[in-house]
């Protein structure tokens, strides 16, 4: 008999021996998934903010502007424990749309999409130096094994979402470490072999079955639009924002001391704003596209509010920013949801205090964004 | 026929040794095993 011909069937034969009796060892391999607790630890992990979306409450994604939490009028305090109306902030610095679209798409369901009350703050940072996109810390940070598990096996969004979170992991598959089968399942997604991967759909199969994911009873949340003077609310932030007595430009002291002081001193003043040469070689833009696709099936029209860098401080090609922020405009109009653009497009137009820093909303600004957020979900 | 067995020996062994390391690394995975990041993200003003 030919070589060649024997070897074939012996490849064979042993292909299907050994997978009879990896498929009689299936008992086995649930057992030791089993073993630890960690997957369903990871799950309940990301149950909070799926019942914070679905029950309508007030999410607000955004990046380094959320952990100021010391401003009195940062949405977290001020509703929460000033208002008394409940409401979420997701995100810190470098959280960006990427990861932003991943969480959403993640928890996708008909209850999320009917009632969930999404507000995403975009920063200009995010389409100029940290125009590639959400880094991989950022990435794993929030989209940890639960998330992944969700967006792979609970999520019933497209599979395009799943695919671009496939081709993030495949595209930056050596910024990983540990690569983990939920990580690399994704990647089989983008290259369009992990449903058809027989070992995968054992797995899968054991993991779902093993896998109780515990739903958590929750009421509706229902805003009442409080009756507020938002003149006063202004005078009163000019009044609690941090001290600028070191310049005029309505900058604290603390951080013009530590960080504006010394680039003046180094005749490296005033800042300059590089972004992409186009639209098209800005990943975050294109991720930012993604994001206002995704959230084009949710019921209640989500709010963007565009923020600011200081008109003072970043002067030199400011205008480059122009298309940018022109398209995201026309993006969000197009689709009808809300917007406020505090971004300044003359130094006149720039109310000092607007930002406590070159820019992080200060006291002054965040009364003119949870006036917008007031007016746009509880009408 | 000597040769036949010898061969399928061969590749049974393969084909076991990829199965249980596909799937017992997928377990150790599913267990508590997680994924890291290589870089760092420092955030700066800028």
């Amino acid at each position: 008999m030919n070589k060649l011909f024997i070897n074939l069937l012996a490849f064979i034969v042993a292909v299907i021996l050994s997978y009879v009796l990896f498929f009689f060892s299936k008992t086995s391999i649930e057992k030791n998934i089993m073993l630890s607790s960690f997957m369903e630890e990871s799950i309940t992990k990301s149950e909070e903010l799926k019942i914070d979306l679905e029950s309508g409450k007030i999410v607000i994604f955004g990046s380094s502007e959320l952990t100021h939490n010391d401003q009195k009028f940062i949405p977290q305090n001020y509703f929460n424990k000033e208002l008394h109306l409940p409401l979420r902030v997701q995100g810190h610095a470098g959280a960006q749309c990427f990861v932003i679209m991943s969480q959403l798409a993640a928890l996708n369901n008909k209850d999320l999409r009917r009632d969930a009350r999404v507000v995403i703050f975009l920063s200009p940072g995010w389409f100029s130096k940290y125009s590639e996109g959400t880094s991989v810390p950022l990435f794993l940070e929030y989209m940890y094994s639960g998330m992944m598990y969700r967006l792979f096996f609970e999520s019933d969004i497209e599979d395009k979402y799943k695919k671009l979170v496939g081709d993030y992991i495949f595209s930056h598959h050596t910024d990983f470490k540990n690569l983990t089968y939920l990580y690399k399942y994704g990647m089989q997604y983008s290259l369009d072999i992990a449903t058809v991967n027989p070992l995968n759909k054992l797995i899968n199969k054991s993991l779902k079955k093993q896998l109780t994911i515990k739903s958590t009873n929750y009421s509706l949340v229902q805003y009442k639009m409080p009756f507020l003077n938002y003149t006063k609310l202004k005078e009163e932030a000019k009044k609690v924002s941090k001290p600028s007595t070191t310049n005029n430009w309505g900058i604290n002291d603390d951080y013009y001391t530590k960080y504006v002081l010394p680039k003046i001193q180094k005749d490296k003043f005033p800042y300059d704003i590089e972004t992409p040469s186009s639209l098209s070689k800005n990943q975050e833009y294109q991720d930012f596209l993604n994001l206002v696709e995704l959230l084009k099936a949710y019921k209640i029209k989500p709010l963007f509010i565009m923020q600011d860098l200081h008109p003072y401080v970043y002067v030199e090609n400011r205008d480059s920013m122009n298309p940018i922020l022109s398209s995201i405009k026309e993006v969000l109009e197009e689709n009808e949801y809300g917007y406020l653009d505090m971004w300044s497009y003359t130094k006149e137009e720039y109310e000092m205090g607007t930002l406590t820093d070159i820019m992080h909303t200060g006291e002054l600004g965040w009364v003119k964004i949870n006036q917008k957020i007031i007016e746009h979900f509880m009408r | 026929m000597k040769y036949f067995f010898k061969q399928f020996i061969i590749y049974f062994l393969l084909c076991i040794g990829f199965l249980g390391i596909y799937t017992y690394s997928a377990i150790d995975d599913l267990n508590g095993k997680v994924t890291e990041s290589n870089v760092k993200f420092v955030y700066e003003a800028f």
